[in-house]
């Protein structure tokens, strides 16, 4: 990793996001830090000014129309709608002329500040939803200026181009896309966003939060960029150039081998079974759930399509629940009922001192009952239609009498279904997620009342080690891997066996191998991950027998403490780990 | 406003599509303000909530078809266009 230190400002490093590796001209777009220019213009310009702002937004029209006939994804069709509806916006025209005309400004500096003010009123409505659609103001609003600056830019042919942005929302994501880019850096966004998963499925390497100085950049025309580690070299010599095709062969190599190590059984080198699966948020992911082998879908989120439309809709739910039980046949899907926290509630004014220690998961759920019932009936119709493939787990639980009530409520919405339809799916599993300390301590009882339980490693971490890892300062104590967390772990799968109940680890931890391992060594045989993780955990723990890693779990699990922990985790990753950095 | 997710990009895009087909103008007014009907930022900036009461004022020469179109629309929760 050290062999580009000399290259100074040449190299950049963010945090990888999609895998992959791609040499190409940089296309850079920032929402900040445009040049507009004020000057006033000559009366006699005025027409000429205002056709120029009317042909851009023309322009743009018939782009966005083109693309929005070309996709199937019936969310991304509606945000281009509302893309071309604000480009056809009269009010916005007007806004531009009146700044044309009334104060003799360019079109450029028109545009640029009839979009502004919208952006800034609808900043102040302070309503979730339009978030991601203020990012989609932006970059509508900076495509036009780049338009009228450079026509070049306007025929948007970003065939092989590597694009540095601010941040991507789902939608440009999809266009760029289409347009043939070959990879994108990015200063913002999350390892988990919608465009950053977009991208994952489309196969285009992306890095997040990269810092760079936007006037090197801007004098740079090629940039080699290593989705996997993060690097981004700009201007590259020819030795680079070197290294990255070769790691582009690799990269091509390690996804082949990826796939070829997916279609194996999960058999350890013993022969014993496991089960993996994959945790998803989103349509998009599930090609490369079947593509990495996944059995099925071990934890499905409902947050963001809750979140993103500001009430629940019953049918979109059902929906998307019924499409990844479509594509992800015949394997099972789990599905968590709302874990959020009451703050995200639309139009909700709740604030909490302590919003991980408040009114969040099943203890909102089950005061907003409406919204639990509203839920479950989206998970009941799916399981109409795909009998014995559905399961229900409920987040955030911290005493037994929580499952009890969520249960009954949900037995009594099966039974209050027309007579046939109830009997099919009577079975619908209900199952615990075990991420508060209590109820890991209470797993027996717990267990006596669901058919499954699934530990959230990550929400057990924080709240076991007391630890938000967001918390730079403190973070080096949210460790899955603590002894106290393992203990944890091996109560649950203990009561699990003893009830005779399925038990799987979805937090990080499971996605990470040698962790992934100790958990086959206590005797866990199903573990759920984010998709991209599974060749890796996959190839170490078919590649050792159940002695070893019950050797790798019982030197964790006696540790004193991190010191000895980490120390034991470097050890097992420089043995079995040496072909992977 | 019947639907329970208020006049959010969607259904902002719906309305402002419809209500562009029609010659009429057509306006909403919300507590006081006004804003075109035919302009999706202006009606986004609502952000009108379910619950709210908006008023619909549409003047023109296809006016009485513009409000029966438009109110089926409210009525309808914005799902039936397309």
């Amino acid at each position: 990793m050290n062999r580009f230190v000399d290259l100074g400002e040449n190299l950049l490093k963010g945090t990888p996001a999609s895998p992959g590796v791609a040499v190409g001209e940089i296309r850079m777009f920032t929402h900040k830090d445009l040049e507009i220019p004020s000057g006033k213009i000559d009366r006699k310009d005025e027409e000429r000014e205002i056709e120029k702002a009317r042909q851009v937004l023309e322009h743009v029209d018939k782009q966005l129309s083109n693309l929005q006939n070309t996709q199937s994804d019936r969310e991304i069709r509606e945000i281009l709608e509302a893309q071309i509806q604000i480009v056809r916006d009269p009010e916005l025209f007007g806004q531009i002329e009146h700044l044309i005309r009334e104060e003799n400004r360019q079109a450029v500096f028109a545009l640029y500040h009839a979009f502004n003010e919208y952006i800034q009123l609808l900043n102040q409505t302070g309503r979730d939803w339009i978030k991601d659609r203020i990012i989609d103001l932006q970059s509508l609003r900076d495509r036009m200026i780049y338009q009228i600056g450079d026509p070049e830019t306007a025929r948007r042919d970003f065939k092989g181009a590597v694009i540095f942005v601010d941040e991507l929302s789902p939608s440009e994501m999809v266009e760029y896309s289409d347009s043939g880019i070959s990879a994108v850096v990015m200063q913002h966004g999350g390892t988990t966003s919608h465009a950053v998963i977009i991208a994952q499925s489309l196969g285009i390497p992306c890095i997040i939060g990269t810092g760079w100085k936007r006037s090197k950049v801007e004098s740079t025309r090629m940039a080699a960029v290593d989705g996997n580690t993060g690097e981004v070299i700009l201007d590259p010599d020819q030795n680079i150039l070197k290294i990255f095709n070769k790691r582009e062969l690799d990269s091509e190599a390690i996804r082949q081998q990826a796939i070829s190590i997916s279609r194996k059984p999960n058999r350890t080198a013993c022969g014993k079974e496991f089960t993996l699966r994959s945790n998803i948020e989103f349509i998009e992911e599930l090609r490369n759930v079947t593509e990495y082998g996944a059995e099925g879908i071990g934890l499905l989120r409902t947050e963001t399509l809750f979140l993103s439309h500001g009430y629940f809709d019953v049918d979109r739910h059902a929906e998307f629940y019924q499409k990844v039980l479509e594509e992800s046949a015949p394997d099972p899907v789990t599905i968590r009922l709302l874990d959020i926290g009451g703050d995200k509630f639309p139009g909700s004014r709740v604030s909490e001192a302590n919003p991980y220690l408040g009114w969040r998961g099943m203890r909102m759920l089950l005061d907003e009952t409406d919204l639990f019932d509203k839920q479950v009936e989206a998970v009941i119709a799916s399981a109409e239609i795909y009998p014995e493939r559905v399961r229900i787990l409920l987040p955030m639980v911290s005493d037994v009498s929580e499952i009890r009530t969520a249960k009954k409520r949900i037995r009594d919405m099966i039974r209050s279904r027309d007579g046939i339809q109830a009997e099919s799916i009577g079975k619908l599993p209900v199952g615990v997620m075990v991420e508060v300390p209590s109820i890991a301590l209470q797993a027996r009882e717990a267990a006596r009342y669901v058919d499954f339980m699934s530990i959230g490693s990550n929400d057990l971490t924080q709240y076991v080690m007391a630890t938000d890892r967001g918390n730079e300062r403190v973070s080096k104590l949210f460790r899955s891997s603590h002894p106290s967390v393992l203990k944890l772990i091996r109560m649950t799968a203990e009561a699990a066996e003893k009830e005779g109940i399925p038990l799987s680890v979805c937090g990080e931890m499971a996605g990470k191998p040698i962790l992934a391992s100790a958990l086959l060594g206590m005797g866990i045989r199903e573990l759920s991950m984010n998709t991209m993780s599974i060749p890796a955990v996959k190839k170490l723990i078919c590649s050792l027998d159940l002695e070893t890693m019950e050797n790798l779990y019982r030197e964790l699990i006696e540790s004193e403490g991190l010191h000895q922990s980490e120390k034991i985790i470097r050890k097992w990753k420089e043995r079995y780990l040496t072909d992977e950095s | 406003m019947l639907n329970e997710e208020g006049l959010h990009a969607r259904p902002s895009a719906t309305l402002v599509k419809e209500a562009s087909k029609f010659d009429s103008d057509f306006y909403i007014d919300m507590r006081g303000y006004r804003v075109n009907g035919k302009s999706i930022l202006g009606v986004m900036t609502l952000a009108a909530e379910h619950g709210a009461e908006v008023e619909l004022i549409v003047d023109g020469s296809d006016e009485n078809e513009a409000m029966k179109t438009l109110v089926k629309l409210f009525e309808s929760r914005f799902e039936m266009a397309q």
